[in-house]
């Protein structure tokens, strides 16, 4: 069987190309582009004023994003950003011409570095930054080599790189593998790491079955939410586990062609992945007649031109479309009707990165938890289904400064705050969802005694604000209107929020507009000391 | 299968607010509650439009699902249990509302113009408050001349976006910007009014806000705003678009009190669905313009002579911003007059000439733009009052070549199918035609075909708009086209693709055609029309294999001294592949005027009399000599520009002129200035002073179509009914009356008590009209032939089965590729193409009145490429003169790359640089229509600027 024909390059991507060359996007390329795909201005001015990635004026030399979310925030982020912008407005005073371009962004999925920042594109802390902006010549800095020893990970059943692939190997070698690898997923009762906590085998099965083809698969790499970084580690240290997930998975499904979509603020584990792929194929693990099986399975990469929409999978296949990202009408899902109409399997990093093992061993024991905010030492954790949240604190070294446990989110921005008394609950997708909260992303974010939740809460709302794509009407709307009352703040003001929120949670179109206004609720609703009528109470 | 089990295949059944119902499969949760008796508010959502889901305002609750879902989005499902009205799903649209009326200008301004505002309209069903209100902080947008934008009221329900790119397919509208941040935008995000917005406005006819409305366009204002009749108390009238000859149907909103259309809107028909273009929407203005002629006049200046510096010579030529006739100019030349004075007069001059010239000395120019009723009294009026049979009317200078061709090989003139039967075409050729400035509606079809996959292969000279939707464009060189299509019939034979059968079954003298276009291969062709020989076989090919093909064409290709032969190129190569008379299949001419195409079946050409029965048939005349009661001329009439030179030699000494302006339309105006003023009496009847009005003896004041009931015939052969919608100005009075009292005066009394007796008398006389009436037309008209109004539309294809013709077959007639009648030299090295722009009419005289159109295209202009005008050293918006043999025109430069190198493109409006003074007056030897598409030219820096 060969490979799918290559599905014609979208308006997206040429413009993305356009972008590469040039650093933004020329007029007379503009231009030249439109004359030739026959495309009306209309659909140009759609793409390049969605994606922030794309700009049509030519950027200043040097560019620094500095991340304005939640993780940040926590860690002097506020200031981190003033004095960010300083030094760079005064480097452009000093050159006397808009040398460096400051950014307020996006969490930049780097919360164990925060508060965190770019500086063309390369990740640093603030004070690195710091450094760099004070130098004579703002120079192409180099990366910040990774100086922590290579970790070994739990869900990695291989000692070695020469065996990497072996499962593949040893799978495509049986014959009819296509039932036996769904069946053994779903009775390991792997789910979906991306949010929804899905059962993993039971979404193969699905798309499998359906009639249409080409089917397609994509691994969701365009984690964005504030406090969430673990995909970034996996596919740092992990891609062949990705790579070999997902080529089971086009075994599993009978697809033939495949994307990961990874954010392009992940600039240095896209290197490293395209590395792994490019190892891959070299393996003969990925590409045309894999292993000797007859079997052709090839993965692309596809950069996001950014915004944590695009994560929502619906909003991920429209910009692979070509289109502006915004989420569709569901139903139908992808797995009937995904990339241009096709059944389309995606799934997150790392429970592609879990296929290995749960196939291998048929379980699906271990998660991956991003752990930020105030603690001694944010990072990743890999440990067992049914960790607490007090084992996860000891392991990123407990609160920050010896402080208390105030608040945590438990899956990521979306998931709401709950109050310390659930430090003994295991962070699973069941026992989370029983105290009326999720296990989203895996991102924990803690949140210390002394911290102002309502604060903390008006920040998250401003990210899903500024988040929102802004097709549908409470999404939209509603999100500025929550951070107005929010900023004003009033007992008033807090009051109506509840009201909006129900408008929001049942008639938003996805998943940013239906869970914007969690953190705002939960605070109102667990911690009513949080709010001005509490304090005055108290 | 038995009968339940096939029912239950196509239906499902599910539980609506506690019923249950059965709908058709594929049924939106919108649709089946609307037919469970349960209406959902909507905001974003149009039947009309693709379903995108995105107010949420009809958002209901299915049993299971963990939020509410928008259920025009929604594909009902076996077994659903749906809610549409809890107190929750009520509590919520409240709250969309108002989160939608927060960010609300405090007035809207849709709500003074069409008075539809949706929102505020749902806002009042709601109850819902207006919680506080925002600063107006977003932008308005008044850059077009016709729609003020408030990006302040849109609430991005993206129905303006979809109005244009997917009813419209103009593609200008999208979105910029993320978030709450989005606002709709044109292009690059330009202001409208320099984006490419054609202004068509089907995006203010969708908007539910005061975001995109209508402006105030009327040239006298209204009475100020707290006085302006409430939106309700405007009268809706319906009645068909009175500019081309696609004839939309259309919806007037009149003000009765000011006798003022306040708006139009497109209205539900099989034939334009509801669109409409700028002149339709926008140009209706021109009736209550303040020039209307409101009483006969008669001339007091003698001798006679040209009254306009504009119309006197064309050397007398000044720079001076475009415009209309100068009233105050030419109306001392003349003074008021009684009806019956003014009446008396005409019927003494007309009388006296035929008196001591003869009937042949007498002739009428009637017009595509009047009704059918019109003009079959018109021709009744000429072929007996007058005499003779030199009658006719612009259709000389349109399709003349195109009817002359399609009669002499399928023996039927009108169109095989309509142009909406595109739909149902893998392939389909638009050969000089340039529809979406001259066709716009039928044009939205066509790019919609396309957008769906129909093969679209354009064939113009220059790059027109529709050459973007193009599968193949062929930018041939002018006057090439049988070179063109000869080659393409070549391959088809060659390579087999022809249809025997049909050949065999429907056609004869295919060999001969066959020898004749052997030699065109496509080498030989390409190096005449300047197409690689590879791309003809291309296009070939894949015309010869499509199973459906259909064809246009416009005066691109009939207004040649070869006109004929490029239809008859056209005909055959659709004959050869049998893609006629099967859906999806057939012949078109885009018919330009609104009524050129009833006009010609009313009998309004000087060959034959109504319904194409030649005045040489001798059965024919008996049967009019029998219903008029009158011997007729048994000689076949002079056509429109054969009388303007029997005029100057004097041969036709007196002409009555309905609603044509000669001076400006016909080719040469300087022999049109030579024959007018040569004339011992002319009358004009109009409802404006035109060009051709310098040269009358009587001018008498008529009304618009928008004053009067009379039936129009479309492109489609769609029979519609125009109604009126304001009362005439002063003592203006219809045309069909008026005919009838000159011909009183010429002692052959007409008597009609309106317009549908005339059109029962004329349908008496017309086969191909039978069954049809006045009161059988319905709403949206009929396709004639329809031998049964009751119960049918009409016909949309003809000759499924054989062609009118005594034998039934079509006859192949071949043609050789022949150059222009003046080829450009070193003298005039240029070729003059002339034609239109969508904004304007003609020679201008309705649309020029028009605010909008006005302010849109104010200014002639000659197109030209930009290696031509480096060549000459011409700038931009450079004042140019142009010259021909016959004379020249001053206008302002327009440098654009879509014009072919080497040609030059002007349109023919504007009387102070009239494209006419530079054309050939050489005819097509068939049609006898004028060489308007190719003259020698050439083009220089006005001097004295």
């Amino acid at each position: 069987m060969t490979l799918q024909a290559k599905i014609p390059q979208t308006l997206l991507q040429e413009l993305l190309q356009l972008q590469e060359e040039f650093g933004f996007l020329p007029e007379a390329g503009l231009d030249a582009l439109r004359e030739a795909r026959l495309v009306p201005r209309a659909k140009i001015e759609e793409l390049c004023s969605f994606y922030p990635h794309l700009r049509r004026s030519q950027p200043p030399a040097h560019r620094l994003a500095a991340c304005r979310d939640l993780a940040c925030r926590l860690r002097d982020g506020a200031n981190a950003l003033d004095s960010l912008k300083t030094a760079c407005a005064a480097r452009s005073d000093r050159s006397n011409r808009d040398e460096v371009e400051f950014e307020a962004v996006s969490c930049l999925g780097r919360c164990d570095m925060a508060p965190a920042c770019t500086l063309d594109d390369v990740p640093l802390t603030t004070s690195q930054a710091l450094v760099a902006l004070a130098r004579d010549a703002i120079q192409p800095i180099e990366s910040p080599a990774e100086t922590a020893p290579v970790r070994r990970w739990r869900c990695d059943p291989y000692p070695g790189t020469e065996q990497h692939y072996d499962l593949l190997r040893q799978t495509l070698a049986t014959s009819a593998p296509s039932n036996a690898l769904i069946e053994t997923l779903s009775q390991s009762g792997l789910r979906g790491m991306g949010g929804a906590g899905f059962p993993t085998g039971r979404k193969w099965r699905l798309v499998a079955d359906q009639p249409a083809t080409p089917r397609y698969i994509i691994c969701n790499a365009d984690e964005s939410e504030p406090g969430t970084f673990k995909d970034r580690v996996l596919l740092q240290e992990l891609p062949h586990l990705v790579i070999e997930g997902m080529v089971l998975a086009g075994l599993a499904i009978q697809s033939h062609q495949a994307w990961i979509y990874i954010r392009h603020e992940y600039a240095p584990e896209l290197e490293k992945l395209r590395s792994a792929l490019d190892d891959a194929r070299r393996f003969g693990a990925l590409g045309e007649n894999i292993f000797g099986s007859g079997f052709d399975f090839d993965i692309e990469v596809f950069v996001s031109p950014g915004g944590y929409i695009l994560g929502e999978e619906t909003a991920l296949l429209e910009a692979l479309e070509g289109r502006r990202g915004e989420p569709r009408n569901k139903p139908p899902y992808p797995g009937v009707e995904g990339l241009y109409g096709k059944p389309t399997l995606i799934n997150n990093v790392e429970t592609f990165a879990l296929v290995p093992r749960a196939i291998q061993t048929g379980r699906a024991d271990l998660k991956f938890f991003s752990v930020s905010g105030d603690v001694a030492s944010p990072g990743v954790f890999e440990v067992d289904v049914g960790t607490t949240l007090r084992e996860l604190l000891e392991l990123a070294g407990g609160i920050a400064n010896e402080g208390e446990l105030l608040a945590f989110l438990p899956g990521g921005a979306s998931t709401g705050f709950l109050s310390a008394e659930h430090i003994d609950i295991p962070m699973t997708f069941d026992s989370l969802k029983e105290v009326g909260s999720a296990l989203g992303s895996g991102a924990v974010v803690v949140i210390s005694e002394g911290r102002d939740l309502i604060d903390l809460a008006g920040n998250l709302t401003a990210f899903f604000r500024n988040e929102s794509c802004g097709k549908c009407v409470p999404c939209r709307v509603g999100t500025e209107k929550a951070v107005k009352l929010i900023e004003i703040g009033d007992e008033a003001a807090l009051a109506s929020i509840p009201a909006l929120h129900e408008i929001l949670r049942e008639t938003s179109i996805c998943g940013l507009g239906q869970a914007a206004l969690n953190p705002i609720t939960s605070v109102l609703e667990n911690f009513p000391n949080a709010t001005p009528a509490g304090r005055k109470s108290s | 299968m038995t009968p339940s089990s096939l029912d239950s295949a196509q239906t499902i059944a599910l539980t609506i607010n506690g019923e249950s119902i059965e709908v058709a499969r594929g049924t939106s949760l919108w649709d089946a509650a609307r037919q469970a008796g349960h209406a959902i508010p909507t905001l974003c959502h149009d039947p009309a439009l693709r379903p995108v889901g995105v107010c949420r305002m009809c958002v209901v609750e299915v049993e299971g699902e963990r939020v509410m879902t928008a259920s025009c989005v929604r594909e009902a499902q076996a077994n659903m249990v749906v809610h549409t009205d809890s107190e929750k799903i009520a509590r919520c649209r409240v709250g969309l509302t108002e989160l939608l009326l927060s960010d609300q200008p405090t007035h809207s301004a849709r709500e003074v113009s069409t008075g539809d505002d949706a929102l505020l309209a749902l806002a009042r069903v709601q109850d819902a408050q207006r919680s506080s209100s925002s600063p107006d902080n977003r932008p308005r947008d008044d850059s077009s001349p016709v729609i003020a934008v408030d990006h302040q009221a849109c609430i991005l329900c993206d129905r303006c976006i979809r109005a244009c790119n997917e009813v419209q397919h103009n593609n200008v509208m999208g979105r910029t910007g993320k978030g709450y941040e989005t606002r709709i935008s044109f292009d690059f995000d330009q202001p409208m009014g320099s984006s490419s917005c054609v202004s068509c406005g089907e995006c203010a006819a969708a908007c539910p806000t005061g975001a995109l409305v209508n402006k105030e366009h009327e040239d006298q204002p209204l009475a100020a705003k707290p006085t302006r009749t409430p939106a309700h108390e405007l009268v809706a009238v319906d009645s068909v678009c009175p500019y081309c000859g696609v004839g939309c149907a259309i919806r007037y909103h009149a003000d009765p009190k000011q006798n003022r259309i306040r708006f139009a809107e497109g209205r539900e028909s099989p034939g334009s669905q509801g669109r409409l273009c700028v002149k339709g929407r926008y140009g209706f203005d021109y009736a209550t313009h303040a020039d209307r002629l409101t009483t006969p006049l008669i001339r007091i200046d003698y001798p006679k002579r040209a009254l306009s510096a504009e119309v006197q010579s064309s050397k007398r030529r000044r720079r001076k911003p475009g415009g209309l006739v100068d009233l105050a100019e030419v109306m001392p030349a003349f003074r008021e007059a009684s009806w019956d004075e003014a009446l008396a007069l005409v019927a003494e001059r007309l009388l006296e000439i035929r008196e001591r010239h003869g009937s042949r000395a007498l002739a009428g120019f009637g017009s595509a733009k009047c009704s059918n009723e019109e003009a079959y009294l018109f021709q009744k009026l000429v072929r007996t009052a007058f005499g003779s049979n030199n009658v006719d009317h612009c259709t000389r200078l349109c399709h003349a070549s195109s009817v002359s061709a399609l009669i002499q090989m399928i023996g039927s003139a009108a169109v095989t199918t309509t142009f909406g039967d595109i739909e149902n075409s893998d392939f389909a050729i638009v050969a000089g035609s340039n529809p979406t400035a001259n066709h716009p509606v039928a044009a939205t079809f066509f790019k919609e075909a396309a957008a769906n996959g129909t093969k679209l292969l354009v064939v113009n000279p220059h790059r027109i708009p529709i050459a973007d939707h193009a599968w193949r464009y062929c930018q041939i060189r002018p006057g090439t086209d049988v070179a063109f299509f000869n080659a393409m019939m070549n391959v088809v034979i060659a390579e087999d693709l022809i249809d025997r059968d049909y050949i065999a079954l429907h056609t004869k003298e295919f060999d001969a055609l066959a020898k004749t276009v052997a030699s065109y291969t496509p080498d030989v062709a390409a190096g005449i029309c300047g197409i690689e020989a590879e791309t003809i076989r291309e296009v070939a090919v894949e015309y010869g294999r499509a199973r459906a093909a259909i064809t246009f064409w416009g005066m691109g290709m009939s207004q040649h001294v070869h006109g004929t032969d490029n239809c008859r190129c056209l005909i055959s190569l659709c004959l050869m592949t049998g893609n006629i008379g099967r859906p999806g299949t057939g012949l078109h001419p885009l018919r330009g005027q609104n009524n050129v195409q009833g006009a010609s079946d009313a009998g309004l050409i000087p060959m034959s009399y109504p319904d194409y029965q030649p005045v040489s048939s001798p059965e024919a005349r008996a049967r009019f000599e029998a219903a008029w009661q009158i011997e007729l001329d048994p000689e076949p009439g002079l056509t429109t520009t054969e009388i303007v030179e029997a005029a100057r030699t004097g041969n036709v000494r007196g002409l009555y002129i309905l609603g044509e302006n000669p001076f400006l339309s016909d080719p040469n105006t300087n022999k049109v200035r030579e024959g007018l003023g040569n004339l011992d009496f002319l009358v004009v009847q109009d409802i404006f002073f035109t060009e051709t009005a310098e040269f009358a003896d009587v001018i008498l004041p008529a009304t618009s179509a928008l004053e009067k009931t009379g039936s129009f015939t479309n492109t489609d052969r769609r029979v519609q009914l125009g109604q009126p919608v304001l009362d005439p100005p002063g003592m203006a009075r219809a045309d069909w009356q008026i005919i009838c009292e000159i011909s009183e005066r010429m002692n052959y009394p007409m008597e009609y008590a309106d317009p549908a007796e005339i059109f029962d008398e004329w349908v008496s006389l017309s086969h191909s009209y039978r069954g049809l009436a006045h009161h059988n037309l319905g709403p949206t008209g009929k396709l004639y032939p329809c031998p049964d109004p009751e119960n049918s539309d009409g016909t949309v294809v003809m000759f499924g089965d054989g062609f009118p013709t005594a034998d039934g077959r079509a006859r192949f007639v071949s043609a050789e590729h022949s150059g222009a009648d003046e080829l450009p030299d070193t003298a005039y090295p240029l070729i003059l193409v002339t034609g239109r722009v969508l904004e304007h009419w003609h020679t201008g005289v309705m649309t020029r009145r028009s605010k909008a159109l006005n302010a849109i295209e104010p200014e002639a202009f000659v197109s030209l490429h930009p290696i031509d005008a480096e060549h000459a050293g011409i700038a931009e918006g450079d004042w140019v003169e142009v010259r021909s043999r016959r004379g020249e025109i001053r206008l302002e430069a327009r440098i654009e790359s879509t014009t072919q190198p080497g040609s030059i493109f002007i349109p023919f409006h504007y009387r102070e640089a009239a494209a006419n003074i530079l054309t050939t007056d050489k005819l097509d030897p068939d049609g006898k229509i004028p060489e308007f598409k190719f003259c020698a030219v050439s083009i220089e820096l006005a001097s004295d600027t």
